[in-house]
């Protein structure tokens, strides 16, 4: 097939004589080529691309959260601080809040599934590749629309101050006449767009795209918890996208949905938020929990233990997941019978993440454990999980929940989840997947030490919040007073916070490091395999060639590329089968085809902060923004499925049989020119 | 050093530090503390978390114990000084036996979860719907049926008793702020709301917090066991000034509660021209008295009418009563529609407080001893924090938060002369 193609296509570009064909399909519609720098990541439609860029954005938007958490933990250092105002401060703490869920967690999440799903379940890219790219760009439109809430009309004059949770009535005109909540509101809307599509996105990828053998029980149980997640949000993101319709309606439009003198009641808002806020603790968490799934089984040189029992327990936390939102209301006065009610189901979550946690220690029991850097990390989140874990389970009682809620030891709680849980498991993950990404080892030396740097300055600053909440110090205050006994924990989880602050700087400071080291020559390549892994991402060259896999994997197994390496022999014990380097793709199959880049998602995507800011500001942006939209969208339908002068090869109908077929022809050829 | 002692070192510093922590968090000396109950709902809720604390920390030690021993036991070799660090440990191809997983671990651990779960489900929702439930005042209660609306605003409390419930009466006996006074292992009924946004009203000695949401009343319960003053803090983000929106409760001994009432209900009357603090009553009069109310001296206009009786300004019951249909307006004067409170704390009774500017501030030194020794019917004997009452009175928004000019919420900055606030301050500490 290689030579019939050689024949026809290129012979027919050629016919123009080098130039480019005289006709443009559709006029200007057509796409851009790939290969040239900075272009190349704007337009791109490569998943392996955009889930690197959601991880660095996801890592710049955590700094960002990050500084304002250490402003706030300066101003809580010592009693009656004045380093920021309390007008600051709420706008600090709400803007902390707001970028670490919605700008950080979330798309460092999104990273990783866009990386890593396509790679785990065999396939090229994910089913609609310029939608990923799409959602991509409005995330960070609306993210940093956010931000610029911090610039626009003076500094710090505009951001939202109500918090991340946005109470009404808090947040109407009337207490808030800034214009903060509503660069809250719009900006979330439009991240929120970003989460919807992207999930619809990579449930469709997960159900058709996966490698032939592939069923749905042998998917790796990182894709597993991703796609829970992405099923989360699919029936989420509508709840809050509702929630923020009509909060800026309340705002701009002068609607009364949330108005008490009108006859509203607050407690709507309070559920709608919750009803989203809930599930959202799992999008977060559940990613984190697949991360470590594969990086434990790897380093104990073990199967996953219960496997199917993982994957259940995940899809039973998806579900419960819907059934405890007002366990963030028992205070607000929603009666005895609903808060018993939610108590009851709160207490009973604690069940399959539990059953998680004792399979990761099953899965490491009798193991030979290698604590290289990811099982660090992966270690310290089934111990920090724990501890936010068994917290939590203390305050699933309604009645010492009273006395915990909105104190910080529910701030110690769900940091022991959120940090504990989630950061510590993506930092794994980072180093994990690091040499498969880029090509490079990270320095475990400068991991190791960071590692412990993090662990410990992530104790230090939560755990004495425990003890802060019990003694009464409520949460969202600017200031405390020194006879309230707070002074001493503040400070210790002051310097904690600096301690974080700094490993993350280490890690920064590793990629740079690692990276010079490797283009010295110092470090070795790692191979297209470095911790004899399992999973089918280990299966093909590092760094990923744009086209993941040079052929179609038939998949048998569970683990499939792991039983590839390694197999049993007559008394049971394993022996090598093939080395990885022997079993994994080097990259060389060039004579695939690929989705071309495009500028429309881009376009389309620009369009909505305009659109925001027209909200706010001047309808007539509106106008503007949506001209881009709209423009976006028909450039979008209109371009031609391929561009004839990309050097991508022609596009059959990118089914595996095609493939397959194409792939076959290859293999024979190259056969044949090694005969020769 | 290596990395496996260095771990170990971690560790036992991380569980030595862990130690220090609990044992010195029960030890403070801190005055929101819930470990530190004195009234039947926060002892009954104390009673039921402590168990729990014990549960979890059973599981704490087990998991975290399960994690170091499995690390210790099954950890491969560091790697040398000249391995690549990334690659070492792997070379020997030895495995450990390929577990799979066990259907009966898988079930023991998801059952046995599950029934302690159930057994902690059980036994804390039959407390948790008995939560507010008040008993029977006891013997020799002078006011058996004392019922107090606890209404929050930006950013104080204030209270409305209804000394014989709140069923059947109109308006409420009296009104007071910031510091809520009750008899002494008396149940007394409160039902929360706001006026504003919603806040939380939280003594955590005395029992769990309970949200005021604008529109509903909410019914909750305070009882303390003992004489005392015990602090409280709003714990529901309120806005600007939420740090600084405080209060007190106050148990008195039955037959002080008595008395203290007896002073509370009282009105004042107009000062006449030659008394000393007159001049300062009439600063009052035309600086503070359109927000603060002294009963008796300060007409308020409602209605086009000048009532000369404040207390016409807090209405009736029903205003509050049962809003579960959202029917309740936001603030009693509709004049101040376009803000919130229009209310400011009533100074009928200003000095018989120990606290003031929503309790962020004490008007006496040594307020807490002086409360917990049985002083506070007297309070206003005591020497007061001059210098303090004067800074708020020259600029108040520089002492506490307040939101900007032209939200009138918070007290704003009256630009008064030095001599005037001395007046002002002289009058307000007649206001026993």
């Amino acid at each position: 097939m290689t030579i019939v193609e050689s024949e026809e296509t290129p012979l027919e570009l050629e016919s123009a004589g080098g130039q480019p064909p005289a006709e443009k399909p559709l006029g200007a519609f057509t796409r851009p080529q790939g290969g040239n720098g900075w272009k190349d990541w704007l337009f791109t439609v490569d998943h392996k691309k955009i889930g690197i860029m959601y991880g660095a954005a996801g890592l710049l938007f955590f700094v960002i959260g990050g500084i304002y958490a250490l402003f706030m933990r300066l101003q809580l250092s010592r009693p009656g601080n004045s380093i920021l105002s309390a007008e600051t401060y709420n706008q600090v703490f709400t803007m902390h809040g707001v970028v670490m869920v919605f700008l950080a967690a979330i798309p460092l999440g999104a990273a990783f599934a866009n990386y890593l799903i396509p790679l785990q379940i065999g396939a090229r890219d994910v089913a609609f590749p310029r939608l990923n790219a799409f959602s991509f760009w409005v995330f960070l439109g609306g993210g940093l629309f956010l931000l610029s809430s911090m610039f626009i009309g003076g500094w710090w004059e505009n951001s939202p101050d109500g918090g991340w949770f946005a109470y009404s009535p808090n947040t109407g005109v009337l207490f808030s006449p800034s214009k903060g909540i509503d660069f809250f509101a719009i900006g979330l809307q439009i991240t929120g767009i970003a989460s919807l599509v992207g999930a619809i996105n990579l449930i469709v990828t997960v159900l058709n795209m996966r490698a032939p053998g592939m069923t749905l029980m042998k998917m790796p149980i990182l894709t597993w918890m991703l796609f829970i997640v992405q099923m989360l949000l699919l029936f989420a993101m509508p709840v809050i996208s509702v929630a923020l319709f009509l909060l800026t309606f309340d705002r701009l439009f002068g609607a009364n949905f949330f108005n008490v003198a009108e006859g509203a009641d607050p407690l709507l808002w309070q559920h709608l938020f919750w009803i989203f806020g809930h599930p959202e603790v799992y999008v977060l968490i559940l990613p984190s929990f697949g991360v470590i799934s594969e990086i434990i089984p790897t380093f104990s040189r073990k199967p996953i233990f219960g496997y199917p029992f993982m994957v259940f327990s995940g899809i039973a936390i998806g579900f419960m997941g819907w059934g405890v939102w007002a366990h963030h209301m028992f205070a607000s006065g929603v009666g005895p019978v609903a808060v018993a009610a939610f108590s009851v189901s709160t207490m009973f979550i604690a069940v399959p993440t539990g059953v998680k946690i004792l399979n990761w220690l099953a899965t490491m029991w009798g193991g030979r454990i290698r604590f290289t850097t990811p099982m660090l990390y992966a270690t310290a989140v089934v111990a920090m999980f724990t501890i936010g874990g068994l917290s939590g389970v203390t305050h699933s009682l309604a009645a010492a929940d009273s006395q915990q809620t909105d104190t910080y030891y529910i701030v110690a709680h769900f940091h022991y989840v959120i940090f504990g849980g989630i950061i510590l498991g993506f930092f794994g993950g980072f180093y994990f997947w690091w040499p498969k990404i880029f090509g490079y080892f990270l320095s475990e030396k400068i991991g190791k030490s960071s590692f412990w740097v993090m662990v410990i300055g992530f104790n230090l600053t939560f755990g004495p919040m425990h003890i802060l909440g019990l003694q009464g110090m409520s949460r969202r205050i600017q200031t405390y007073s020194s006879g309230q006994g707070f002074d001493l924990w503040n400070l210790v989880a002051t310097i904690g916070a600096f301690m974080i602050a700094i490993a993350t700087a280490m890690f920064i400071g590793n990629v740079i490091v690692s990276r010079k080291a490797f283009k010295a020559g110092k470090t070795p390549a790692p191979g297209p395999d470095p911790w004899d892994a399992r999973s089918l991402e280990w299966m093909t060259a590092s760094p990923v060639p744009e086209h993941n896999f040079d052929e179609t994997i038939h998949v048998e197994k569970q683990d499939e590329f792991w039983h590839r390496k390694w197999g049993k022999n007559e008394e049971g014990q394993v022996v090598r089968r093939a080395t990885a380097e022997e079993v994994a793709h080097d990259g060389s199959n060039t004579n695939v085809h690929l989705p071309s880049p495009s500028y429309w998602p881009l376009v389309a995507a620009i369009g909505l902060p305009i659109i925001g800011y027209g909200l706010i500001y001047n309808l007539l942006l509106c106008v503007l923004g949506g001209l881009f939209v709209l423009g976006g969208l028909y450039g979008w339908v209109f371009e031609p499925v391929d561009d004839p002068n990309a050097d991508n090869h022609d596009h059959g109908d990118g089914q595996d049989s095609y493939a397959e077929l194409e792939t076959a022809e290859v293999t024979n050829a190259s056969e044949d020119t090694t005969i020769e | 050093m290596n990395a496996p002692l260095k771990r170990k070192i971690t560790w036992a510093l991380g569980l030595a530090t862990f130690a220090f922590l609990a044992l010195t968090g029960c030890a403070g000396n801190a005055p929101l503390d819930t470990l530190d109950p004195a009234g039947r709902k926060s002892e009954g809720i104390s009673d039921l978390i402590n168990p729990i604390f014990v549960i979890a920390g059973i599981v704490f030690i087990f998991i975290q114990g399960a994690v170091l021993y499995i690390g210790w036991k099954y950890k491969v070799r560091a790697p040398k000084k000249n391995e690549e660090s990334f690659d070492g440990g792997y070379t020997d191809e030895e495995f450990p036996e390929q577990v799979h997983g066990h259907f009966g671990a898988e079930i023991s651990w998801t059952i046995g979860p599950t029934i302690l779960m159930a057994a902690i489900a059980i036994f804390s929702v039959g407390f948790l719907l008995n939560l507010d439930d008040v008993d029977a005042a006891p013997e020799g209660a002078t006011y058996p049926d004392v019922e107090v609306l606890v209404v929050g605003q930006q950013w104080w409390w204030e209270y409305h008793y209804y000394l014989d419930g709140i069923e059947g009466a109109n308006e409420p006996h009296f009104v007071t702020a910031n510091e809520i006074v009750i008899p002494v292992d008396q149940d007394v009924r409160i039902y929360t709301t706001s006026r504003d946004v919603i806040h939380s009203f939280w003594i955590p000695r005395l029992n769990g917090k309970k949200d005021a949401v604008p529109g509903r009343t909410t019914p909750w319960v305070i009882q303390s066991n003992e004489v005392g003053r015990f602090a409280g803090q709003c714990t529901e983000f309120c806005g600007l000034s939420h740090a600084y929106m405080r209060m007190y409760t106050v148990a008195l001994p039955h037959e002080e509660f008595s008395s203290w009432v007896d002073n509370q209900i009282q009105f004042r009357t107009p000062l006449a021209e030659d008394d000393p603090n007159y001049e300062g009553e009439q600063l009052f009069i035309t600086n503070c008295a359109r927000c603060h109310a002294i009963n008796g001296v300060t007409g308020r206009e409602m209605n086009g009418e000048t009532v000369a009786d404040s207390m016409a300004m807090y209405g009736n019951i029903e205003e509050f009563r049962n809003h579960s249909d959202g029917t309740l307006s936001q603030g009693k004067y509709t004049g101040a529609a376009n803000l919130t409170s229009g209310a400011a704390p009533n100074l009928t009774h200003f000095a018989s407080r120990s606290s003031y500017a929503g309790s962020f501030f004490e008007l006496y030194p040594n307020a807490q001893e002086i409360a917990d020794e049985g002083g506070y019917l007297d309070i206003s004997e005591n020497d007061y924090a001059r210098g303090t009452l004067e800074a708020w009175l020259r600029n108040s928004p520089k002492e506490k938060p307040n939101a900007q000019p032209g939200q009138a919420r918070g007290m704003p900055n009256l630009n008064l002369s030095e001599a005037q606030i001395d007046l002002l301050v002289d009058y307000l500490m007649t206001l026993n």
